[in-house]
């Protein structure tokens, strides 16, 4: 999502306090030179002393391009933003959203979620479930090619060794 | 395909230890493996997450450190687990450990055979795992002013002559030559004792009776009773007779073992001893075979504490090394743990005791190997016994093994040892060792190869021979001790088998023949060589004693030095004789030889001395020379003739009143 183009000596300093993890795929660049902004890119060219306005706008770009998912539960509906869920099982027929401890039904089919979410760090791990990547707290191998991941609400889910390759794929491992 | 078979060998005899090794390199392999896995996935699910900026990261303290206890605790079962089985390893200080109880002995005997026997395809060529019984002593050394014992002794006014049962005295007077005493040597207070004599010694006050005596037990066979067995005890027995006392028994040492070597200095008396311990039958009661003396009523007994172990040798019995104060019939006693197999070479100022000593690898402390020796050396241990104590000095290893009986021998202070390494190709070596045990100078290769079982020390001479194959003898210079040399490798005559100097510029050699039909033994041969001084002699003259076309000659003088007489005054050479005959009847004649032998002239068959009178089937002969009178010694008669004129016989002695 973003490049960092500052000089060298200051690269590792300003990498560490913005949280950036350079990306061979970028949409912003982020400098303090003016004379090093890309065409074609969105520019932010800042200063140092406004370092932590600069975390909040990043904050907010990641967190602006979130999508929302249409749930239901005993009190009705609502609108929650994907980034909130840890995954998507599906249990008895009914699509089930898991978001921290709270269970929702959604009246969309997995597949459709899974369309839906693609570029949101979604990724189906089995058959019956889709997992949100930031949502994973550890990933544990088990035997015979398969992931337990541990989400970040204590639950498990398994990552069916049909689907390990393109789980390591989109780990980049 | 050899090395196919060793690691099957291998992996057979260890099967549980490499299984166990096997099986804990796996585990912490295969969770070395898991964690770095886990690691590398959780590492790149951060980066995935702090692109996002979503790092939330935990460290899981709990599951690292139960990975690392996974990784580790199976390498830490195993070493556990080879340091419980490993055996207890003693410490050696210059090859030596002191041991301080039977559990050490123990300890030390199964360490050994652990190495040796456990291997179930193969045990080591060179283990002999029962105990050895030596019966007889090895022919001492040559060094001159050692008293030796041996079965007929002179003190000039008697005559003292050892058989089996009894010690006869005679009386050597010009005017009066006859029994003066016969002294029986039975143990009448143990009948199942049988007494074999070693030899006497005889000095102003004493003649010392020395001998081994064996145990028999009974077994009942049913078709001929009660029959003798040879059993595990014997004793080495000495007994001491004042002369000044008409020979009356004035003491008795009983050791238990088997005698090596004894030698005596004025008041004292020096015993090797060797008591085999038998292993075999399993755990034996070991205070039952620690040496001890019995001085007529009172016993002397070692303990554990005082016993000694030479690293690598091989764990049989005890060695003793005894002193004896015969006039304060004070004893002290060096006692070792090792090989009874073990050489003693007795010279003027030491005692020596050499024993082979297996190197072992490393390995085989865990692991059974095909071969656990990685060097065979000799163990060289000294003891002096100056101002009547034996002192326990040093110990020493040499490369290879001893060649045979008599591969060592001292010349002017250096021990001299010679030892042979039987690798891909043999080597012969001729150490030079101080007096303070260290390598002063080192022959390698002395007989390029060939094979040795012989080894003479003949003045500054060594002389290492094939007697069987007759090949060349390699004489080595050992003028300057510190530069021995190769001085001549000299053919001699197939099968020569022992050689006497008679004086600077000849020795004599006797030895088997085949005098009238090649490769088969018939006859004794004897041969005079000149010598000039240096190690390579010529032959001079070779003569055959030969008794029929059907027979063999054979003499105690081939083996046993102290059965040559050489007389250069009267110009005679005298020693046993024994001749045998299988066509067309078997018979035999046995005597004493006398021979002329001149340098010019050769050799000259003079006489053939034979007791006509003595029933026994192979008597043993000696010959004794006293004022120009010749003193045959049969095992029942004492003959004396004139040495001028052997044709007069001026007594004949009966030994035994019922002969």
């Amino acid at each position: 999502m973003f490049k960092l183009k500052v000089p060298k000596h200051k690269r590792n300093a300003l990498k560490e306090q913005l949280k950036i993890v350079d990306s061979a795929v970028y949409d912003y660049v982020l400098t303090t030179e003016t004379d090093q902004v890309e065409a074609g890119k969105i520019n932010i060219v800042f200063d140092e002393e406004h370092i932590d306005k600069i975390n909040n706008l990043l904050d907010a770009i990641v967190k602006g391009e979130d999508t929302f998912v249409s749930v239901f539960n005993e009190i009705g509906q609502k609108n929650i933003e994907a980034r909130l869920i840890q995954y998507f099982i599906v249990e008895a027929d009914d699509v089930i959203a898991v978001s921290g401890k709270t269970r929702f039904i959604v009246k969309m089919k997995l597949y459709e979620l899974e369309e839906m979410l693609e570029h949101k760090q979604f990724i189906r791990i089995s058959k019956y479930a889709i997992v949100n990547i930031n949502k994973i707290d550890y990933i544990k191998p088990a035997l015979n090619s398969k992931l337990i991941l541990q989400m970040k609400n204590g639950d498990e889910v398994e990552v069916n060794r049909h689907y390990y390759k393109a789980f390591k794929h989109t780990l980049r491992v | 395909m050899d090395s196919i078979m060793r690691g099957i060998e291998f992996l057979y005899n260890n099967f549980w230890k490499i299984g166990l090794i096997v099986i804990a390199v796996s585990m912490t392999v295969y969770f070395t493996q898991k964690l770095i896995r886990e690691a590398h996935l959780n590492r790149r699910l951060i980066k995935f997450q702090k692109k996002m900026r979503h790092v939330q990261f935990t460290f899981k303290t709990k599951r690292l450190a139960g990975f690392s206890l996974m990784i580790v605790l199976p390498a830490l079962v195993v070493a556990f687990a080879f340091i419980l089985i490993r055996p207890t390893s003693m410490q050696y200080d210059n090859h030596i450990t002191n041991i301080t109880s039977a559990e050490d002995i123990f300890a030390i005997y199964d360490n050994y055979h652990q190495k040796i026997t456990a291997n179930v395809f193969r045990a080591t060529a060179q283990d002999s795992v029962g105990a050895l019984e030596d019966s007889s002593p090895s022919v001492p050394s040559l060094n001159i002013g050692i008293d030796e014992p041996d079965l007929v002794k002179t003190d000039g006014q008697y005559l003292y002559v050892l058989s089996e049962d009894q010690l006869t005295i005679i009386l050597t007077t010009e005017d009066n030559v006859g029994v003066h005493k016969r002294i029986s040597l039975l143990l009448n207070d143990a009948p199942d004792l049988m007494f074999y004599p070693i030899g006497l010694y005889v000095d102003e006050t004493r003649v010392i009776v020395v001998g081994n005596s064996y145990e028999y037990a009974y077994y009942y066979d049913v078709n001929r009773g009660f029959q003798p067995e040879f059993g595990q005890g014997s004793s080495v027995i000495v007994r001491v007779f004042d002369k000044l006392d008409d020979f009356t028994l004035s003491d008795e040492y009983v050791m238990k073992g088997v005698l090596s070597q004894a030698l005596k200095t004025s008041d004292n008396m020096v015993f090797m001893i060797k008591r085999a311990i038998p292993f075999s039958e399993g755990r034996p009661n070991l205070d039952d075979y620690l040496p001890s003396i019995k001085i007529n009523d009172s016993v002397v007994e070692s303990e554990y504490k005082d016993v000694l172990y030479i690293e690598g040798t091989r764990p049989n019995g005890f060695i003793s090394v005894v002193n004896i104060n015969l006039q304060q019939r004070d004893v002290e006693m060096k006692v070792f743990f090792g090989d009874c197999n073990v050489e003693f070479l007795v010279s003027n100022e030491a005692i020596y005791m050499a024993s082979v000593s297996y190197k072992f690898l490393e390995a085989s402390d865990m692991f059974i190997v095909s071969n656990p020796i990685s060097e065979t050396r000799t163990a060289i241990s000294k003891f002096s016994y100056a101002n009547a104590k034996v002192e326990y000095l040093d110990t020493v290893m040499v490369s290879g093994r001893l060649i045979s009986g008599g591969s060592m021998h001292t010349s002017e202070g250096y021990l001299i040892v010679t030892t042979m390494d039987e690798g891909d190709v043999v080597n012969n070596r001729l150490y030079i060792l101080s007096e303070d045990l260290s390598i002063a100078s080192t022959l390698d290769r002395v007989t390029d190869g060939a094979y040795i079982n012989s080894v003479y020390f003949i003045g500054d001479c060594a002389y290492l021979v094939n007697q069987e194959m007759g090949e060349s003898l390699h004489a080595v210079n050992l003028i300057n001790p510190l530069q021995p040399y190769i001085e001549d490798r000299l053919q001699i005559p197939k099968f020569s088998m022992y050689f006497h100097r008679l004086n600077h510029q000849n020795m004599i050699g006797i030895g088997f023949s085949d005098s009238l039909d090649e490769g088969v033994i018939d006859s004794l041969k004897v041969t005079l060589y000149a010598n000039d001084g240096s190690c390579a002699f010529d032959t001079l003259h070779t003569d055959y004693i030969l008794f029929s076309d059907y027979g063999y000659a054979s003499s105690e003088a081939l083996y046993n030095h102290r059965a040559f007489l050489y007389s250069e005054i009267h110009g005679k050479t005298i020693f046993p004789l024994n001749m045998y005959d299988y066509r067309p009847l078997t018979r035999h004649k046995s005597g004493l030889i006398v021979l002329e032998i001149d340098a010019q002239t050769g050799i000259d068959f003079h006489r053939f001395i034979q007791h006509e009178a003595e029933t026994k089937m192979y008597p043993r002969y000696r010959a004794m020379i006293i004022d120009n009178r010749l003193f045959s010694i049969s095992d029942q008669y004492v003959q004396v003739v004139d040495l001028e004129n052997l044709d007069v016989v001026l007594y004949t002695i009966k030994l035994y009143e019922n002969n």
